[in-house]
């Protein structure tokens, strides 16, 4: 059995089994060219609200890592939360923007990298209302679709999206936690 | 509730969307099926364990999950799935994982570009310097992109 089908599997019995108290269906795409591997699924709980994922995998030494991922619950109100994991930037476009940065100022390059950097980190989070649903949220543009900011988060797994979802919008269902791998051991700062 | 081991041959299968699939219909490698002359399918051995391993050959039947998954693998369409297995419905063919061709993540491009009205070239170049919107299509857009030109399934 492959890393890759393994990590599936594990995705497919958390969508079509340990969540089926609350899920009405899901469905998924996958690729399995060993060069571009990706999970894509898309979950409806039984109160309609939808759950998409998707995630661009690697395979080092028979493990799997993530090299993007994206996802994305909305609920009938429009409201919505998007987690999202950049790509990191190539060793190409690293050296493009060193080669950019060539003779500006050190000091100003650094704060420009760090202002960047929290405008839209690697890991961030976005949370808002869908456009089709904001004609009375048009005075907080900061809350419209993804044009919020980018808020800075740690990288973060599907059990853990599962427990987030379960914790706030099933509360009648919190057993189903058990059934979970959720770390919550805070970050050392 | 089976699928006749003929339908391989008959759709043209192909060999590598066999590999990742869940363990408990995996065909273990392409050493697995036989074929004549390097093309027609002649038979077919799957199984999780060596215990377990049935050896299937032209004109016996297949079990409708193993037939099944490697049907939807081969880019039908579901009805003619169906229509070519006998699944009584379209529910046990919608429990498979759908596998993306090439030709998919084409139609996908097409839909994103249709959607934003913006050709993908466009959309990817405004991607890299950070003047695309930021959310779940743009993501699957710039990642199918770049699948498509590293020559995905090729």
């Amino acid at each position: 059995m492959s890393a890759f089908g393994d990590y599936y599997s594990n995705q497919k019995g958390i969508f079509r089994s340990k969540l089926s108290e609350i899920v009405k269906s899901a469905k998924d795409e996958i690729s399995n060219d060993p060069k571009n591997l990706f999970i894509n699924w898309i979950v409806v709980f039984k109160d309609e609200s939808i759950l998409e994922t998707f995630e661009y995998l690697e395979i080092n030494n028979n493990e799997i890592k993530k090299t993007n991922y994206g996802y994305e619950y909305k609920r009938n109100s429009g409201y919505f939360f998007f987690y999202e994991m950049e790509k990191e930037k190539s060793s190409a476009d690293k050296a493009d923007t060193a080669k950019l940065a060539k003779g500006i100022d050190e000091m100003k390059k650094e704060k420009s990298s760090l202002s960047d950097k929290l405008k839209k980190p690697q890991y961030h989070l976005h949370v808002g209302v869908k456009k089709e649903y904001s004609s009375h949220i048009q005075k907080v543009p900061e809350l419209l679709d993804h044009n919020g900011p980018h808020y800075k988060v740690s990288p973060i797994t599907i059990d853990e999206i599962i427990g987030i979802i379960i914790v706030n919008f099933y509360d009648t269902k919190i057993n189903l936690l058990d059934r979970f791998k959720i770390n919550i051991t805070p970050n050392v700062v | 509730m089976t699928v006749l081991i003929e339908s391989l041959n008959k759709y043209k299968i192909p060999l590598k969307t066999l590999d990742n699939l869940p363990k408990s219909t995996q065909i273990k490698n392409s050493e697995n099926i036989s074929r004549k002359n390097s093309k027609e399918i002649t038979s077919v051995t799957f199984g999780r364990t060596n215990n377990d391993l049935k050896h299937l050959e032209i004109g016996s039947r297949m079990p409708i999950k193993e037939g099944l998954i490697l049907l939807s693998n081969s880019a039908l369409s579901r009805k003619r799935i169906e229509r070519f297995s006998s699944a009584t419905s379209s529910r046990q063919i919608d429990v498979l994982p759908r596998i993306i061709t090439r030709n998919d993540i084409r139609n996908k491009l097409l839909a994103f570009e249709k959607k934003y009205n913006k050709t993908s070239d466009k959309f990817y170049s405004d991607w890299k310097q950070g003047k695309a919107i930021d959310n779940l299509d743009t993501l699957k857009w710039a990642t199918y992109y770049e699948m498509w030109k590293q020559k995905y399934f090729m």
